[in-house]
């Protein structure tokens, strides 16, 4: 039921990324106009409807503004957990019946969480507008959580640990860098869970923690497609109008962050070598990030790409295809979240490669990339593929949903792309610079490597 | 019950002609210098989309080189007599294009996409390099040295160990059973000469055709396919296999992973030349749907919803033009291998006696909807027709396809899960922790036991 952590390795995808009905390019300068009409019920239910008309078909999405960072000890995963039981039934439509109508009906769902949200969606033709609403009404106030459901999808769960995190060299450098970097916070918990916690968690915590979080003052739904938008605002009224919101929610939140707070910790140096299955080593490195919409993020955005996406990447240049390669792969990331951030390289040496030589290499190359990497080329040639990564996969109302869900829910505003376009393309090749060693050269870092001889 | 009207009332016919309308009116073909064209007119976005479809694919990789055509189209970024990678890849990245190829045996796409203000100069440098590349022996030499690590690191993923090992084992002898990226051994073998070679034949002999999405501005191309890539329609293509009949497989293939915790299961089987285009590839589709298509599908609420076994379960049949597979993929915990394959084998079985009413309408409606879906996307919509051509199959089935899929019954369905995936006809291959073996044994399997080395 999930595409746990997918956001987590295209985090400008994040920031840029959606659709559009119709989209001005005059003069090669490129607007997006989009017609999005927004209600907001009195129980706090925000509600986004884009209306298009190209094929009878319509995605509908929910946003519940609540992911791992909420959890506490003994109950870590339960976010997710949550999300697989959200399809097993409630009230009105018990056991099964979500997926049976969703899929029946000729549509398709799904779902994802992560550190910040719990984010759900639909896609079906036109006509069972009316059926969705129901559905998720009906789960968002009434769900069942039943014992033996709870008992089998726990065990779903910890094959789904395996299978992404415990089996694959990847999975392990991932969940053990969020760990390690973000230690001591609240996103230091990992939002598959500890298997301890997956075990014992019971199901009486999992529906409290339901009880708190799944209320309408903490979603935001939107729907895009050939769909009538005061249709859509009657028939949400009617099923969502009376479903009761929780009471001192932004309080409880924010208590509940607070304990812990984001500052990284002060002994942020790390290094740890796991042991894993490949024959050649694997790497994450990571620097000290900025939560998401903070204006150095954007900055990090960009510099990311300059270093490490795409085959014309300096460190690509300077490492995979330079005359004497040490990897077979590099990317850099600036993973954004809502309250904190990282920056992190990640990749594969080439056999017979020594890691500790290529670590040192790395590191000075970094040191020296802030002055050769960033000129006023590289960075036009970023905003360049900034533009088709906002315009790619936008041909679709899932597209459309995920563009207008993701700044609504992060920037507490559906229109904020506009400003991001207008960030993304003030910064200048000084303020890269100037963040390149503020935030990079000689910074500390948390490094972790994995492969069989470790 | 609510579910049972809701599906009464789903018939999906409307949206099927409300998409053919729109398409129809948007779908353009032409000839451009011999070479047939497909132009989906879409300017809702100022991107475009192009791809190059050549009717020769990997079969015509000789013995001890196979990867080359693969391998060949990786390379076109590597250096012309004009250009070096670092400028290729720099320019092309500058214009914020895309670019991607796919090798299947039979034949081989190349995919451009990116901005319309940048369609001309970037068009122009993928036919300079279709015309000029010069595959340099530096680049090549790095570029396999990445292959091959990226080979002998796949035992960090041991779901595409699985798939790998059983493409190989239930397409044996077929011709059809080597990977089209290569292996350690044929990689290794692959010279600067032999991808200039490869390349002209794509260039000079080979049946092209092109696919465009964009606005009008996308059709500056023709000037370019004659002018820079210099192309004419050739009229040649690497004979095909004919699949006559199917590897046998009496054992159980055990391929041994080290340190696994988990087991991955693989059923399937070729489909014979005679078996496929027959005019039931709607209905293998629904098969497949029905087993392990959905949340919904028999194999999901079985294996995931009733027994908690494992995370996901999927079916698919996929057919080409001389050959097509059925397969079944799933994985679960060691301490659960045999529940896991006698609830598949049993699940498999019972569909192919008797389906449920209720069930089978849901399949039906699943697939006609998602069907639909699948259309959303100018680009996938794309993608479809051109495996279509390649399989001579009339764009109007797409718009058939509800109908047809209304047309089969409950029997149509069981017959056809029978003959898909019946018992005798499967390769089933299990890869995990060696010491499953003895489990797989003592349950009276056969078995034969293989290290994943020998796929890589």
């Amino acid at each position: 039921m999930s595409q746990l952590l997918q956001r987590s390795l295209i985090v400008f995808l994040l920031v840029f990324g959606g659709q559009a009905c119709s989209i001005l390019h005059k003069n090669h300068e490129y607007d997006i106009a989009l017609n999005v009409k927004k209600k907001t019920l009195e129980n706090g239910l925000t509600i986004l409807v884009v209306e298009n008309k190209k094929l009878p078909i319509f995605s509908y999405y929910t946003y519940f503004k609540v992911g791992s960072k909420f959890e506490v000890p003994g109950i870590t995963g339960s976010s997710h957990l949550l999300e697989h039981m959200m399809f097993k039934g409630a009230k009105k439509y018990g056991a099964g019946e979500f997926d049976k109508l969703v899929e029946g009906n000729g549509g398709k769902n799904n779902a994802y969480t992560s550190n910040d949200l719990t984010v759900y969606y639909e896609s079906l033709p036109s006509e069972h507008f009316d059926v969705i609403a129901d559905l998720e009404a009906d789960r968002m106030q009434n769900l069942l959580l039943e014992k033996e459901s709870f008992e089998k999808e726990r065990n779903v769960v910890l094959e789904e640990r395996k299978l992404r995190y415990e089996n694959r060299d990847s999975g392990k450098l991932y969940l053990t860098m969020m760990k390690t970097a973000f230690k001591g916070t609240p996103y230091g918990s990992s939002v598959i869970g500890e298997i301890e916690d997956l075990k014992t968690v019971s199901r009486k915590e999992v529906l409290d923690y339901f009880k708190k979080y799944y209320a309408p003052n903490n979603a935001v739904v939107v729907v895009v497609g050939d769909v009538d938008a005061k249709h859509v605002f009657k028939k949400m009224q009617e099923k969502f109008g009376d479903i009761k919101p929780t009471k001192n929610l932004d309080k409880l939140k924010q208590k509940h962050l607070s304990e812990l707070g984001f500052d990284f910790r002060k002994d942020f140096e790390k290094t740890i070598h796991l042991k894993g299955t490949g024959p050649v080593p694997q790497f994450m490195l990571a620097f000290q990030g900025k939560k998401v919409g903070h204006k150095d993020a954007f900055t990090l955005d960009i510099l990311a790409s300059i270093l490490g996406e795409g085959k014309s990447s300096y460190l690509t240049e300077k490492f995979v295809i330079a005359k004497n390669p040490q990897l077979s792969s590099i990317q850099a990331a600036n993973y954004t979240l809502q309250e904190s951030g990282i920056f992190f390289l990640m990749g594969e040496l080439l056999p017979e490669r020594k890691l500790n030589s290529f670590i040192k290499d790395l590191k000075k190359e970094l040191s020296q990339s802030c002055e050769k990497a960033i000129t006023e080329r590289s960075l036009q040639k970023v905003l360049n593929q900034y533009l088709v990564g906002m315009f790619s996969g936008l041909d679709t109302n899932a597209g459309i949903a995920s563009f207008l869900g993701d700044r609504e829910v992060y920037f507490g505003d559906y229109n904020f792309y506009k400003k991001e376009i207008d960030m993304y393309r003030s910064i200048s090749v000084d303020q890269l610079k100037t963040a390149c060693q503020q935030y990079i050269n000689n910074k500390e870092s948390v490094l972790i490597t994995v492969w069989n001889k470790n | 019950m609510n579910f049972r009207k809701i599906l009464l009332v789903s018939l999906l016919l409307s949206p099927f002609s409300y998409a053919k309308n729109y398409l129809d009116e948007n779908l353009q073909s032409y000839k451009w210098n011999g070479i047939d064209i497909v132009w989906m007119h879409d300017d809702t976005l100022p991107t475009y989309d192009v791809t190059f479809y050549f009717q020769e694919g990997a079969l015509g990789d000789k013995p001890k080189l196979f990867g080359m055509t693969d391998l060949m189209f990786n390379q076109l970024t590597s250096g012309t007599k004009r250009y070096s990678q670092k400028q290729i890849v720099e320019s092309l990245e500058f214009y914020g294009a895309s670019y991607r190829s796919k090798v299947t045996h039979e034949f081989s796409l190349f995919n451009v996409g990116g901005l319309v203000k940048d369609f001309v100069p970037t068009m122009k440098m993928i036919c300079h390099l279709f015309d000029n590349a010069d595959f340099p022996k530096r680049e090549l030499n790095q570029t396999k040295s990445r292959g091959l690590s990226r080979l002998k690191n796949l035992v960090t993923d041991h779901s595409k160990i699985a798939s790998r090992a059983f493409r190989y084992e239930s397409l044996k002898g077929t011709g059809f059973e080597n990977p089209t990226e290569g292996t350690i051994k044929s990689l290794k073998n692959i010279s600067s000469r032999d991808l200039k070679k490869r390349l002209e034949f794509f260039n000079k002999q080979a049946v092209k055709r092109v696919y465009i999405k964009g606005p009008k501005e996308v059709k500056e191309l023709k000037g370019i396919l004659a002018n820079d890539c210099k192309w004419k329609q050739g009229h040649i293509a690497t004979a095909v296999p004919v699949v006559k009949s199917l590897p046998e497989h009496k054992k159980i293939i055990f391929v041994s992973l080290p340190n696994a915790n988990q087991v991955q299961l693989r059923i399937g089987r070729v489909l014979k030349t005679d078996e496929v285009n027959i005019g039931t590839e709607e209905l293998k589709t629904f098969a497949a749907n029905h087993l392990g298509g959905g949340f919904t599908s028999q194999l999901m609420q079985v294996l995931r919803v009733q027994k908690g076994l494992t995370y996901s379960a999927g079916a698919v049949v996929a057919e080409q033009g001389n050959y097509g597979r059925a397969l079944i993929a799933t994985f679960t915990k060691n301490k659960t291998l045999l529940e896991l394959l006698e609830s598949t084998l049993a699940t498999i079985k019972k569909n192919s006696q008797k389906i449920d009413q209720k069930s089978f309408v849901l399949s039906r409606n699943n697939l006609k909807g998602n069907y639909l879906l699948g259309l959303e996307s100018t680009t996938d919509f794309l993608q479809n027709l051109i495996i279509f051509d390649h399989r001579g199959k009339d764009y109007e089935e797409i718009y058939k396809f509800s109908k047809k899929i209304d047309s089969y019954k409950k029997s149509d369905l069981e017959k056809m899960i029978k003959e898909l995936f019946g018992r005798q006809k499967q390769t089933i291959l299990v890869a995990g922790d060696k010491k499953l073996v003895q489990v797989l044994k003592k349950a009276g399997f056969e078995v034969e036991v293989k290290d994943y080395k020998q796929y890589l």
